[in-house]
């Protein structure tokens, strides 16, 4: 149990994902989560984990939604689910705001690196 | 009758108290016109503010110095108080973005009020819209 996708199958509270889902997506987007142990994933580190694993996951989405979509703002779960795509970052916050979610997501610019500037 | 005057000595800190999913916190926050609406959120908390959201979205913001910072984001974060005006239940919602540096109101709560800043008597209030 000391392995997150090990974790993460068993119905485990993950404090990198915030997922209480069955089967993540560590099978398919696996780049070497499963060799780090809990107690090596301080908070900073999970974000950039999340981002990572994020990024990876809009990646692989169709090609044709990527393309169709170029310059959204996109949110997807760690399970790969589609949540929004929206004209603005605003939008899309409107829109998931709504949404009572209970998951984790990530949110990405399609085409653009960042979603904001600060 | 102005709903908060503050100090005002080339920079300007509110008092807020937010609600957090449900976690009330109360913290002083730099008033940033520079913080424009534009970017998307109105309000940026430390990032260990996070941990008391019930989830979080995660994205890549580009800062000042051109790094790309994976950070952690809600739309929802309630500003339930600003110095001693109390908002209703329902407080106003901001998206909010948790990353390390100073934490800070933007543009899209600020624009909701008439907000003067007074440098020759050291102070700025905020008043209802007409």
């Amino acid at each position: 149990m000391t392995q997150i996708g090990i974790a993460l199958e068993n119905r485990h509270h993950c404090s990198c994902f915030g997922l209480y889902e069955k089967k993540l997506v560590a099978d398919k987007y696996d780049f070497g989560l499963r060799r780090l142990r809990w107690g090596d994933i301080e908070e900073s580190n999970a974000v950039d984990l999340r981002a990572i694993l994020g990024r990876q996951i809009v990646s692989k989405l169709p090609t044709r939604l990527r393309i169709e979509n170029n310059g959204r703002f996109i949110a997807v779960t760690y399970t790969g689910k589609v949540l929004a795509v929206c004209d603005t970052l605003g939008s899309l916050n409107e829109e998931i705001a709504g949404m009572h979610l209970k998951e984790n997501y990530y949110i990405e610019r399609l085409g653009h690196n960042t979603i904001a500037q600060i | 009758m102005s709903i908060c005057t503050l100090p005002y000595e080339g920079k300007c800190e509110l008092n807020v108290v937010i609600d957090i999913h449900g976690t009330k916190k109360e913290l002083s926050v730099l008033v940033d016109t520079g913080f424009t609406s534009g970017t998307g959120f109105g309000l940026k908390l430390p990032a260990e503010f996070a941990r008391f959201a019930k989830f979080t979205g995660t994205g890549y913001v580009r800062v000042a110095d051109g790094r790309e910072v994976a950070a952690d984001t809600i739309p929802d974060v309630k500003i339930m108080q600003i110095g001693d005006h109390k908002f209703d239940k329902d407080g106003v919602i901001i998206p909010t973005l948790f990353m390390s540096g100073p934490r800070a109101i933007g543009v899209m709560f600020l624009q909701l009020y008439i907000l003067k800043f007074d440098g020759p008597n050291k102070r700025a209030t905020f008043d209802h819209a007409p």
